[in-house]
């Protein structure tokens, strides 16, 4: 179940307004709540739970400083793009010139699947209808 | 090291043309690969980690399905957001006008010093120049 608000947007083109759905979450879950809720459902202890997430966050860290993708099956790809300066010619291009480096992530088939409208698990509420 | 190669863009605006730095000859690393080297570094057997794995990806999709946002530290956050169709008013918004979900991935703020140039373990080499002979910029000035 997905809560909701309709919240006011204005077009920008002709400034008309309309009413759009916008999730209203409730708290983030930290880290610590996911390896709660591991601990519970496995026969995994705490500290082995926690022990893996992170070994397992760092192992991915170190693969992608290297500019390697990174696969969390039924989640996504994790991989990097570069960001730089450009030159007028492929020659006058230095290691230099590149500023930075980004993380991006691309959704898996399954995550896909499961956020959309096609998954009967899938629903909504409007906050605002219950007031 | 992360490796990349000399491309040609061209700006939409004016049509101008310049080369920037792609990353290139990278390779996916599977889960099944990430486990199986985590394994090494503790104490942990590998049918448990992958266990914890699984799961913890499991609990993320159930957050996930109900709107709330999960956080992996040392990773980032996943959060989704809505697309719907408008209505007039308020009131006459109803369910139908959803038209799906999407998922958002913010980079956690250790990326940003991870992936910062001032980081000693970042460095970069070019792969493949586009002219024929080799350039000579191998390594960090």
């Amino acid at each position: 179940m997905i809560n909701y608000i309709p919240v006011k947007r204005r077009n920008p083109m002709d400034a008309s307004v309309k009413y759009y759905a916008q999730n209203h979450p409730d708290p983030l879950v930290t880290t610590r709540e996911l390896i709660d809720e591991i601990v519970a459902k496995t026969t995994v202890t705490e500290a082995d739970a926690l022990a893996v997430v992170s070994a397992y966050v760092e192992s991915m860290q170190s693969h992608l400083i290297g500019g390697n993708s990174c696969k969390i099956e039924g989640l996504g790809i994790f991989s990097v793009t570069l960001v730089s300066e450009g030159t007028d010619a492929p020659d006058n291009f230095k290691n230099s010139m590149i500023h930075g480096v980004r993380l991006r992530f691309r959704a898996a088939p399954r995550l896909k699947y499961e956020l959309s409208l096609d998954n009967p698990e899938i629903s909504f509420k409007n906050l605002i209808e219950n007031v | 090291m992360i490796k990349y190669a000399i491309v040609k863009r061209r700006n939409p605006m004016d049509a101008s043309v310049k080369y920037y730095a792609a990353r290139t000859d990278s390779k996916l690393v599977p889960t099944s690969q990430l486990v199986s080297r985590m394994v090494e570094s503790c104490t942990v057997t590998e049918a448990d980690a992958s266990a914890v794995i699984s799961a913890y990806v499991s609990a993320i999709l159930r957050h996930l399905k109900n709107g709330r946002s999960c956080k992996i530290e040392g990773l980032g956050i996943f959060s989704v957001n809505l697309s719907s169709k408008g209505s007039e008013s308020r009131e006459t918004f109803t369910t139908d006008l959803i038209r799906g979900v999407k998922v958002n991935f913010r980079p956690d703020k250790s990326f940003s010093y991870r992936f910062n140039r001032a980081n000693p373990n970042v460095s970069f080499r070019l792969y493949a120049p586009p002219a024929a002979p080799a350039g000579g910029d191998d390594e960090e000035p």
